[in-house]
């Protein structure tokens, strides 16, 4: 089932692929995608670090978006599952929202996603710690 | 009866001219972005003004640089006190040269820019921040604190990107419980906006790429 879900999001124009990751950046599903865990990985894991800034802000995110000019990626977090998204380009944008929400509100009742996304729920600001960031990187975070 | 307005339509140096050769006794409040200004007409002459954080004629010559902003005049308002002497003629003169000078330095850069920005429905406010994520323009003197570690963000962003592309980000839209804000790198330095949360980011990042741009 949830590979029909994430099958549904690559149906559409430009979608290479897309995968849904725990809050700790485990790689739950991924569909279409010709790069490794190890990558998507860390993909999530950065997505997940951004969330954790909105969050100690007390405004989490819900829905990041990251436009490069060959590259347009979405992330959509919901009851502790990150849905992420790649496409080329953006196109069709408000299709691809619907679709990735309608979607998402799908994969997170299937049993088995919920029972791991909720084992693997944590604090957000654990992804900060020091320990899990390059040195540049807690610099940067330290500055601010 | 106040005259209230927009000076999109009523350039400050009209209002200015009007109310000195009509020889009013005046007070001109300009609020634009939740920044105020106030400029005093008395019996004809421009004694006092307050742009914070300026006073006096150089309020004046800031407040010239405004070319949009919610007006009011209100007559037979003295001002609280006397911080200019010169001329109104004079004044004016003085102000437009200043501009003209200034029409290349950073400042004006951003305030065209910010000009621009915040005619796009939706935006709230902008920030533009140097290449240490301090807040180095705004279109609101409060709320930088505010702001998400934008470097950090975009870092992350970068760093994401390898197995597909090897160009920096140029947008990033968090949505969050009750906003969004796009971050984009413009040069060395940083332009993050805020807007409503429900303006689309697709529909709103052309109209800034257009804004940015243009400078």
């Amino acid at each position: 089932m949830i590979e029909r879900w994430l099958h549904e999001i690559q149906n559409l124009p430009s979608v290479k692929g897309s995968f849904i990751a725990t809050m700790r950046g485990a790689v739950m599903e991924s569909h279409g995608l010709d790069i490794g865990t190890e990558d998507m990985q860390n993909i999530a894991i950065r997505i997940l670090r951004i969330h954790a800034l909105t969050f100690q802000a007390d405004n989490p995110l819900t829905e990041i978006e990251f436009f490069w000019s060959d590259l347009f990626i979405v992330g959509k977090i919901s009851q502790n599952v990150l849905l992420v998204t790649i496409c080329d380009n953006p196109q069709v944008v408000s299709l691809l929202r619907i679709t990735i929400n309608v979607s998402l509100s799908h994969i997170v009742q299937e049993k088995k996603i919920y029972k791991k996304a909720k084992s693997h729920a944590i604090n957000p600001s654990h992804l900060l710690r020091k320990a899990q960031l390059e040195a540049d990187e807690i610099k940067i975070l330290a500055g601010k | 009866m106040a005259l209230i307005g927009n000076l999109r339509d009523i350039k400050l140096p009209s209002l200015i001219q009007l109310n000195c050769m009509e020889h009013n006794t005046a007070k001109l409040t300009i609020e634009r972005a939740g920044r105020f200004g106030f400029v005093y007409f008395e019996n004809g002459q421009v004694t006092h003004a307050e742009y914070d954080p300026y006073i006096g004629e150089e309020a004046v010559y800031k407040l010239l640089g405004l070319v949009d902003g919610r007006f009011k005049v209100e007559s037979d308002v003295r001002p609280p006190v006397r911080t200019i002497h010169t001329n109104w003629s004079n004044l004016l003169l003085e102000g437009m040269h200043k501009l003209d000078h200034a029409q290349g330095d950073g400042e004006n850069i951003y305030n065209k820019m910010f000009e621009r920005l915040l005619t796009i429905r939706g935006v709230n406010m902008v920030w533009v921040l140097d290449a240490g994520g301090e807040t180095i323009f705004s279109t609101d003197q409060q709320g930088a604190s505010q702001l998400l570690n934008v470097v950090f963000i975009i870092m992350q962003a970068n760093r994401m990107a390898a197995p597909y592309s090897r160009q920096p980000v140029r947008f990033v839209s968090i949505l969050t419980g009750d906003k969004r804000l796009i971050i984009t790198p413009y040069q060395r330095e940083y332009i993050v906006i805020e807007l409503d949360k429900k303006t689309k980011s697709d529909t709103v990042i052309p109209l800034i790429k257009q804004a940015i741009g243009k400078i």
